[in-house]
């Protein structure tokens, strides 16, 4: 089995790549804030950055190991993510369509695995995802488009809109429907070459414009009686719902790393203005207020990065409950970040609003390209869903903890190795209850006994252990309220039903933040091992979104926060648990 | 554990068994898809693991997927000689 090893300190891919990259305010490096600026005004497709991408052979990040490619963990793809989305996430969501080759990997013949490795990595091949429909958006099911079985094939028609990189891009993995009576069984995947197929049976939508990712060939598809062959489908016929619904358990997860990418940005150039700008014979930094949304928007960042690098990692050490962790992930992050760089638009003012001048006018544009995170790949609505339905059949599964300890180190603790990635373990419901969740009591009692045999600041671990301990009564009371609840099914859920799951979500994420710290805090001597921002996380997680407010708490670490704020922007690091060093020439 | 069921046996069960979980008034047509009950794609993976709790074997999440009715899922589950627990 293939081991990868990641450590906290250790930030190799991410290191390397802004090393590359450089530093993105100049205006001559690749992905920079200027070209992302013309992009935008313009919008054109990245044709530049594409190819640049390409020529720096970081498409084979996509591809396993297996298969010549340079795959390791979801970890690494994600850092690679972010790195790219921080400069420009339009260029970033446009390369990333490559995550789609997933379904390949999980769901393909050896041959379809070697063909599709070879179109991306010696062809420069690029793909989309053909599964929405205009008159169906989510409903996936209800799918229009027809498969027909031929004497050699299929023959195709149908309309599938809007699909990001449906015109700019060779190959298409449709969703069609191959037995209109078979309910869930009854859609099949195709993975469509377009240079194989006859031009005449198939044309492309416009391009949409759009509010972000104005760069981007947001477009559509179209088949009329398009013949394919019997090669092209991918998986067995009527197995296209689930290879779709476990896809997306992947790329659900990778989405956080295009909001991670684009927050860090937003607070970088908001701070580039608070550092130097004065009003009142002050820094903007040190107004009280805007000092509270900067410590506030550092502590989302490092809330998100816990709840995002363990979610990657869950892939390997827990594919049985992934569709979980990447539902989670894709609501949590996505929304937080989105709400933090609108919460960051009133430090930066006036120029929150100009599409130039301060650095390029790049605040805005982070702010319009971000908002798409929440709605592509399965929105928050989907993902709330796909959770709620599961809490009654989770809270019945809650005695089965098995060797709970080994699962939470191979999540959480960075310096262990995570299993080679097996897509096939991918579960359409978790099979397993959540381990972040069941798991709170393990490293608690981890930690009690780490502090009985040496600590340095025992009351600081008291303060943790006592916040760790309210989470477990607000884990309890979710589980209480759903082991003795009614099945409940379909698409016509409560408004109670999701804050119920929002709720879910920001307890999951609390306990992120706990198991991150507790499994990493001896690995280094970092501010994020040294723990002073976990209190003030939880703190704020209590109170956004669970009703239960710590001011105090939050207000007393303001001073700490705002010192490691400074220090990573001086030093051009990641605000990140890595605070991975930034291109910086 | 009761004994194996007989096919009609089975069929009277599993109405009992969905309708109980989908709330439906109505009675049930053996022959109509769940769909129509209103079970989607995931729930239906959540149900099917529910209905194995119940039964004596293993069966496959999309259980309610690839047996798309009454009469379907219950010839499926006497054919591999399930039993009843509840």
């Amino acid at each position: 089995m293939n081991q990868v090893t990641t450590a906290i300190t250790k930030t190799t891919l991410t290191e390397a790549l802004e090393s590359q990259l450089g530093d993105p305010n100049n205006p001559d490096n690749p992905l920079s804030f200027a070209y992302s600026q013309k992009i935008d005004e313009t919008e054109q497709f990245p044709e530049e950055a594409i190819r640049w991408l390409y020529d720096s052979q970081l498409a084979r990040h996509y591809v396993p190991k297996e298969l010549g490619g340079a795959f390791r963990s979801f970890s690494e793809l994600g850092e690679m993510i972010r790195v790219l989305s921080r400069r420009d996430a339009s260029s970033a969501v446009t390369f990333s369509t490559l995550f789609w080759s997933f379904l390949t990997w999980t769901g393909g013949t050896d041959e379809q695995k070697r063909w599709l490795a070879d179109y991306i990595m010696e062809r420069r091949g690029a793909m989309c995802l053909a599964y929405s429909e205009r008159d169906h958006g989510a409903d996936l099911a209800a799918s229009d488009t027809i498969a027909r079985r031929t004497a050699d094939g299929f023959e195709i028609t149908g309309e599938k809109w809007p699909i990001n990189r449906a015109t700019v891009g060779g190959l298409c993995f449709v969703l069609a429907t191959t037995d209109p009576s078979a309910g869930p069984r009854g859609l099949s995947l195709f993975m469509l070459d377009k240079s194989e197929l006859d031009p005449k049976r198939y044309s492309n939508f416009p391009k949409i414009l759009t509010h972000g990712m104005r760069g981007s060939d947001i477009s559509g598809i179209k088949f009329e009686h398009c013949p394919v062959s019997a090669q092209s489908l991918l998986g067995r016929e009527g197995e296209g719902l689930q290879l779709a619904l476990r896809g997306f358990q992947i790329t659900r997860a990778l989405c956080a790393a295009i909001s991670l990418g684009a927050g860090d940005t937003a607070l970088r150039t908001t701070l580039n203005f608070a550092l130097n700008r004065k009003l009142y014979d002050e820094l903007v930094i040190d107004l009280p207020h805007a000092a509270g949304v900067l410590s506030d928007a550092f502590l989302d960042l490092l809330i998100c990065d816990c709840v995002t690098n363990s979610g990657l990692r869950s892939f390997h050490a827990v594919p049985e409950q992934s569709s979980l962790w990447a539902s989670i992930v894709k609501y949590f992050v996505p929304t937080t970040m989105e709400t933090m760089i609108q919460n960051l638009s009133v430090v930066l003012g006036a120029r929150y609003y100009m599409r130039e001048e301060h650095e390029f006018g790049t605040f805005q544009r982070v702010l319009r390209d971000a908002a798409v995170v929440s709605l592509f790949d399965g929105s928050t609505v989907v993902n709330l869903h796909a959770l709620m339905l599961q809490f009654r059949h989770l809270a019945r599964r809650l005695g089965v903890r098995g060797d709970q300890g080994s699962r939470l180190g191979q999540i959480f603790d960075m310096n262990t190795t995570v299993p080679a990635w097996k897509g096939q373990r991918l579960s359409l419901v978790s099979t397993q209850a959540n381990d972040a969740l069941e798991g709170v009591e393990y490293s608690l009692e981890r930690l009690k006994s780490e502090r009985a045999e040496n600590t340095a600041n025992p009351a600081e671990i008291d303060r943790i252990l006592a916040f760790g301990k309210k989470l477990m009564l607000e884990i309890g009371a979710h589980n209480a309220k759903f082991i003795e609840s009614e099945f409940e099914h379909g698409h016509l859920q409560s408004a109670a039903m999701f804050r119920a799951a929002q709720r879910y979500c920001a307890l999951h994420a609390a306990a992120s933040c706990l198991h991150a710290w507790i499994w990493n805090r001896t690995n280094s001597s970092s501010f994020f091992a040294r723990g002073a921002w976990l209190v003030p996380a939880l703190a704020r997680i209590f109170d956004k979104h669970l009703g239960i407010h710590h001011d105090d708490v939050i207000d007393a670490s303001r001073p700490e926060l705002l010192q490691e704020l400074r220090t990573l922007h001086r030093d051009n690091r990641m605000f990140s648990v890595s605070a991975a060093a930034l291109g910086s020439n | 554990m009761s004994k194996a069921k007989d096919l009609n046996e089975m069929k009277d069960w599993l109405i009992k068994r969905i309708s109980t979980s989908l709330k439906v008034k109505n009675g049930m047509d053996p022959d109509a898809p769940f769909s129509k009950y209103g079970l989607q794609s995931i729930d239906a993976v959540i149900l099917a693991m529910e209905i194995e709790e119940e039964v004596g074997v293993e069966l496959p999440p999309t259980l309610l997927w690839e047996y798309n009715t009454v009469n379907e899922c219950a010839s499926y589950l006497v054919k591999i000689g399930s039993d009843i627990a509840a």
